[in-house]
């Protein structure tokens, strides 16, 4: 015989005898109460596509998972969004930054910010290439710290994707609100990476 | 020379609806008419298809000696896989629905109660409603696969089945039968 073995009749290979084990434990069932097998009512010839059996197997394979609470969804939810907005804290900041700055304007940038932040002569004292760049580092700062997700916003992605996970069955409505309502977040965070000066 | 086989471990393989409930019925029905046979049927949803099967209860395990065909119902597979695992003996044990009760990375507990399948005379079925649904590791396991019509192709497994090439063969087979029931068992061990 050679293996693998194709068409290998399990029904066949079961009835074989195998090695019985010393039970170690006494029957504590009644013998009058061990229940006989009894498949005779079972058709195992006539099971078809149309059949009442086979419509309850289709029914009943699959069932509905133990529902999880809305509340238990939402929390989830919001610990991806937050996740994904934490995600987004690390890689934007230095995205704009490259985008913005070269090294030697970010160097600059950095000291002019240290010098004269919350100071009003800045303007009067500043040369004008590092007005320029002294400007562009407000406004770099002031887009950094606008790219973690407020409270409000996390709740506005999460919420549709609470309803996604919890009945995830081809419900466009919740997934179109989910695109717009991140595409709402996060376009913001994506202007600066576009802005020149 | 002794008449005496391995203990069997094997995977059913197929979707909804293509008769693998019946197969198995009709399987534990054949074999207890040959042999007398304890066998436990473990269900997570009561499936009517088993409702000609008495039920036992969890804690009634550790008493059960004498051929019988049961099924038990619960909703925790986990504690159900240890008590079998420490008081069924010489039996038959079907997973229906089995990814219902083991996970994709296979709990200890189930890789035990395979690897001591010989130590217990036990013989396992675990069905599954596809490829996917089968965890990976399983189908090194396994001494033989029962493919049924599946929504899904083997290649989703090709990695973890050492005689991937006569599954495909077999699983194409079944595929291109007209008849919704075609099944074939592939012996791998």
């Amino acid at each position: 015989m050679t293996y693998p073995e194709e068409n290998f009749d399990l029904a066949s290979e079961l009835k074989k005898q195998t090695r019985i084990i010393q039970e170690d434990t006494v029957e504590t069932f009644e013998e009058s109460k061990t229940p006989e097998f009894d498949a005779s009512d079972f058709d195992f010839s006539k099971i078809s596509e149309n059949s009442e059996s086979s419509k309850i197997d289709e029914k009943e394979q699959e069932p509905t998972p133990e529902p999880v609470s809305l509340d238990q969804l939402r929390k989830e939810a919001a610990a991806t969004i937050e996740f994904l907005g934490n995600l987004g804290s690390l890689l934007l900041p230095v995205m704009y930054r490259k985008e913005l700055f070269s090294k030697e304007e970010y160097d600059r940038a950095k000291v002019l910010i240290d010098k004269y932040s919350g100071k009003s002569d800045s303007d009067e004292t500043l040369s004008e290439p590092d007005k320029i760049i002294y400007r562009k580092m407000l406004d770099y700062k002031i887009q950094v710290d606008s790219i973690p997700f407020s409270d409000e916003e996390i709740r506005l992605c999460s919420e549709p994707l609470a309803e996604i996970m919890q009945k995830y069955k081809k419900r466009a409505s919740p997934e179109l609100r989910l695109l717009f309502a991140f595409g709402t977040v996060m376009v913001p965070r994506f202007f600066p990476f576009f802005m020149k000066s | 020379m002794s008449n005496v086989r391995m203990n069997l471990v094997t995977a059913i393989v197929g979707g909804r609806g293509v008769g693998k409930t019946t197969y198995l019925l009709k399987l534990v029905n054949d074999l207890i008419e040959s042999k007398n046979q304890k066998v436990l049927i473990l269900d997570t949803i009561d499936h009517p298809s088993y409702r000609m099967v008495a039920k036992i209860e969890a804690d009634m395990l550790s008493g059960w000696v004498k051929p019988a065909v049961y099924r038990l119902v619960t909703s925790d597979p986990d504690d159900i896989i240890r008590r079998v695992q420490l008081h069924v003996k010489n039996t038959l044990v079907v997973f229906e629905d089995a990814s219902k009760w083991i996970n994709k990375s296979m709990q200890k507990d189930v890789r035990k109660m395979i690897f001591d399948s010989k130590q217990r005379n036990n013989d396992i079925i675990f069905m599954f409603h596809g490829f996917m649904a089968t965890p990976p590791e399983l189908f090194r396991y396994v001494d033989a696969v029962t493919l049924f019509k599946t929504g899904d192709q083997p290649a989703s497994r090709k990695r973890d089945m050492i005689n991937y090439v006569e599954i495909e063969k077999a699983w194409k087979k079944v595929i291109a039968s007209k008849n919704r029931y075609e099944n074939v068992t592939i012996q791998i061990y």
